[in-house]
């Protein structure tokens, strides 16, 4: 495979798809919107969980606000479509096409995605107002924290578009999967940490969540913007991450392959 | 170009429990059987041949396309097209083949045609130029410009099939598998469409495999036909030698003049198998080789006031009819 012969195909798959999303106006604001009502209610059940106290295990209140809108935030970011994508495809037999490409399909998905984000990226402006007064907004602990975030933010993005693709290409044994949809979307953000931190979890559940990959996704990231990174040091949670995406790599290449060799194509 | 040898094709089917609690009892019961959508297909394409590829509903005609484009794995057996093992080699395959099935698209749903356009120009590496030239020509023997920048989900059929079409040969592959093309056209659509395909071939020397119901498409389109039934080819070969072995006669139809005939006959000219008459038309079926065209029409414009004369080729469809109703090929 030619990295470069590619980029012209990816970029295009890309643009493509911002131009897409945002033909459905209404689908990007309600998403917004959501994460808004989220941030809010959140920051409501928490500050009621305090109560009195301005610290509970040694973090203030307004730390945590700060990560819960953060974490809540970026979570619309990584959030990616692809696995419905995907199912949507097979079961109407469009996949195909999709795979008889000269352009690997799950790097069109990957290019599909990035699409996706990068169009949401100008949502910021008007959103950080808006999540900043419903939660709590704050600068990253340090400069250390802030780069540490951004590269934390990209492998999350990374593992984020890798599990979708993972549930997606299920489907091909499946051929549905509100079920197994639901289960994830309800594991999504609750392992991610996203609602509840992991040091508010307690020692069983969180030495299980810690066990999986979805802690790459809210809490590792946010932790590090915070200041309190989980593993103690930005390094190892960066090397954490990195461990599980090039797993899930590993984890794709497999069920792509197999899935590949049971491909049917549903209809005649 | 492209070699089929022996492949077959099985697919698995959970077995249905019918009756009281059926779907109930499918869900735990998780018994399958297997289905052969192909047996035992062979066939050898040569560069720059259109073939149609027949045979009833659930013959077996998509699951071969879709082995040949490397989109499905067969269960056994070998095929190479291009010299290439199409589920092995499936990217590279690709730059080599255009694929249009008539029941979907593969353009973008939500995306006027001409991006499209431009995204399959970039997934197979066109440059700027080529691309440009390539989707003028398109233009030009499609009439894509009224609706480039339309989105496809708005696009009727017609239209749909030609941005299809357009997608397909944007980058110039050497084959293209056609799976009904003019499936719901109207009939101008259809001849647009059949236009397209014999200037395709003709000009690029594209090697075309169609599958198709619309017998007039494989008479205006292909010289040769390959007929499969359950999953097996049943025939393969010209399209006139099949016609010859269901029916070697051809039909004079005749209309006579009104009133300007005194009763004659042609049944005892040599080579004259039945005629059925009517005051003002006659039906002669004959046998070509028995007795030249000419050598008849002159023995009946001889023997009646004649208004017009026409020959009559057996339809295909008639012969297609036949052989799907009793499942073989007569020898």
């Amino acid at each position: 495979m030619n990295i470069a012969m590619h980029y012209g195909a990816w970029r295009e798959i890309a643009r493509s798809r911002i131009r897409v999303q945002y033909m459905y106006r209404f689908a990007v604001i309600l998403h917004f919107l959501l994460a808004a009502v989220t941030i809010y209610l959140l920051t409501v059940v928490w500050r009621s969980a305090y109560g009195d106290s301005t610290e509970v295990d040694g973090i203030p209140l307004k730390l945590m606000l700060v990560y819960l809108t953060i974490g809540n935030l970026q979570s619309k970011f990584l959030r990616p479509e692809i696995g419905y994508d995907i199912v949507d495809r097979i079961r109407q037999g469009q996949i195909g096409f999709d795979i008889s490409r000269p352009v690997s399909y799950p790097s069109q998905l990957v290019a599909t995605e990035a699409g996706l984000m990068l169009g949401m990226a100008p949502m910021l402006i008007l959103v950080l107002p808006v999540a900043g007064f419903l939660g709590e907004l704050a600068p990253p602990a340090s400069w250390e924290a802030g780069i540490g975030y951004a590269a934390s933010f990209l492998i999350a993005w990374l593992i984020a578009v890798e599990l979708s693709m993972i549930i997606g290409l299920v489907a091909f044994w499946t051929l549905e999967m509100t079920g197994f949809m639901m289960v994830y979307n309800l594991v999504g953000s609750f392992a991610t940490g996203a609602l509840v931190p992991l040091w508010f979890m307690p020692d069983l559940l969180r030495q299980f969540v810690q066990l999986l990959p979805f802690q790459s996704i809210v809490y590792i990231p946010v932790s590090i913007y915070i200041g309190i990174p989980a593993t103690g040091h930005i390094a190892t949670a960066l090397l954490l991450q990195c461990f599980w995406a090039v797993v899930l790599v590993g984890v794709i290449a497999i069920v792509w392959k197999r899935a590949m060799i049971r491909t049917v194509i549903q209809g005649g | 170009m492209i070699e089929v040898n022996h492949i077959a094709r099985e697919f698995r089917r959970a077995k249905q429990v019918h009756g009281a609690f059926g779907g109930l009892r499918t869900f735990f019961a998780r018994e399958s059987e297997i289905v052969h959508a192909v047996e035992d297909v062979s066939f050898h394409i040569d560069a720059g041949e259109v073939v149609g590829y027949l045979g009833a509903n659930g013959a077996g005609k998509s699951t071969t396309i879709k082995m040949l484009s490397g989109i499905l794995v067969p269960t056994s057996g070998e095929v190479r097209v291009n010299g290439l093992i199409p589920w092995e080699n499936r990217e590279e395959n690709a730059l080599n083949i255009g694929v249009v099935f008539g029941q979907r698209t593969q353009l973008w749903w939500d995306l006027p045609l001409i991006d499209s356009l431009r995204i399959i120009s970039k997934l197979y590496q066109l440059d700027t130029d080529r691309f440009q030239r390539n989707l003028a020509r398109l233009d030009d023997m499609l009439g894509l410009a009224p609706f480039l920048d339309a989105p496809v989900r708005q696009l009727s059929l017609g239209q749909r099939m030609r941005g299809d079409l357009a997608a397909a040969m944007l980058y110039e592959p050497k084959i293209l598998y056609l799976d009904e093309p003019t499936i719901g056209l109207d009939v101008v659509a259809k001849e647009r469409m059949r236009n397209f395909i014999e200037q395709v071939n003709q000009e690029s020397g594209t090697t075309i495999m169609l599958t198709t119901h619309d017998l007039a498409d494989v008479e205006r389109l292909t010289k040769r036909i390959i007929f499969i039934d359950k999953g097996r080819v049943l025939f393969d070969g010209p399209v006139a030698e099949l016609k010859h072995r269901y029916s070697p006669f051809r039909e004079l139809h005749v209309t006579l003049v009104p009133n300007g005939n005194e009763a004659s006959s042609v049944d005892d000219i040599a080579g004259v198998i039945h005629v059925e008459a009517t005051p003002t038309s006659l039906v002669i079926r004959f046998d070509p080789e028995r007795i030249a065209v000419a050598d008849l029409i002159a023995a009946v414009v001889a023997r009646y006031a004649v208004n017009d004369l026409a020959i009559v080729e057996p339809a295909l469809e008639n012969v297609v009819r036949e052989i799907v109703q009793s499942g073989e090929v007569r020898a």
